[in-house]
């Protein structure tokens, strides 16, 4: 129903980025974590987003979807099988017998744009939820 | 001069242009919303091609034989089916997404201006009203 619709799908956008947030500091602390030789590294992951209608009840839904509004949410998360990092470090407990030690496939700088980019995202979505807000304030004061 | 503020025909259309918002509202949040969804396209509602219909359509006069009948005058102002559809001409992404957050943001606050303006005015309309039912006192 109206601007509460707009309200709940700027908070399923709020939601999804909040979560694509939570993964991406994930990567971005378990940069140098390593694992004993012989057991699968740390792979940095990332989430998939989905659009879905925004409300549960089925005809309202099915109201929804003919109207071409459109939530979100993360449907899944993607772990990225490229190849580890290998860094020599002999004294290293973690290391193979070559002397090498394999770190996560996590490019620091990688994530710290991905993080950017997920905080302007959800700022948008604030934004939206702040709009729709005054919007149905402006309502009240019509009859104030 | 008789006000009859529930047929008042300028009524409706401010009635509906604010609901036409408010569903403008809803597709630019859905667009931000899905702003990193693959695949997704812009989308919006389509004003101008409304208002034009709107304004082509002459309601058939109905004949009134006393002052109270109605006349049916306000179907001009009848809401119609706002319409959908996906924005062409913006370039897409790698993940064949297209939404332009800057575009976004002008039309969140292009609706949300539009919508104070309605209920401002709107405001008045009742203050008018208040106005003559308190014989002129505010």
């Amino acid at each position: 129903m109206g601007l509460m619709t707009a309200i709940e799908v700027a908070s399923s956008g709020l939601t999804a980025q909040r979560r694509r947030l939570e993964v991406l500091v994930s990567n971005l602390v378990n940069a140098n974590t390593t694992q004993p030789e012989g057991k699968e590294p740390f792979r940095r992951k990332d989430v998939i987003f989905s659009s879905v209608t925004p409300e549960q009840n089925f005809g309202a839904a099915f109201d929804l979807a003919m109207s071409g509004v459109r939530g979100v949410e993360v449907s899944g998360l993607a772990t990225d099988r490229s190849e580890p990092i290998k860094r020599y470090e002999p004294g290293h407990p973690h290391a193979d017998k070559n002397g090498y030690v394999s770190y996560p496939n996590v490019n620091a700088m990688e994530e710290m744009v991905n993080v950017l980019s997920a905080t302007r995202s959800y700022e948008a979505n604030l934004q939206a939820v702040n709009s729709a807000k005054d919007m149905l304030q402006k309502t009240l004061e019509i009859i104030k | 001069m008789r006000l009859d503020l529930f047929q008042e025909p300028i009524m409706d259309a401010m009635g509906n242009y604010m609901t036409r918002l408010s569903k403008r509202q809803q597709i630019v949040a859905s667009n931000l919303a899905n702003i990193d969804t693959p695949g997704y396209r812009t989308r919006d509602i389509s004003f101008h091609a409304t208002m034009e219909e709107l304004l082509s359509q002459s309601p058939i006069p109905l004949r009134a034989s006393h002052v109270e009948h109605n006349t049916m005058s306000s179907l001009a102002f009848a809401p119609l089916e706002p319409e959908v559809f996906t924005v062409s001409g913006l370039p897409l992404r790698a993940d064949r997404n297209n939404v332009d957050l800057d575009r976004e943001m002008l039309k969140l606050s292009e609706t949300s201006f539009g919508f104070s303006v309605m209920a401002q005015l709107l405001r008045g309309k009742f203050r008018t009203l208040a106005s003559a039912i308190n014989d002129g006192r505010a």
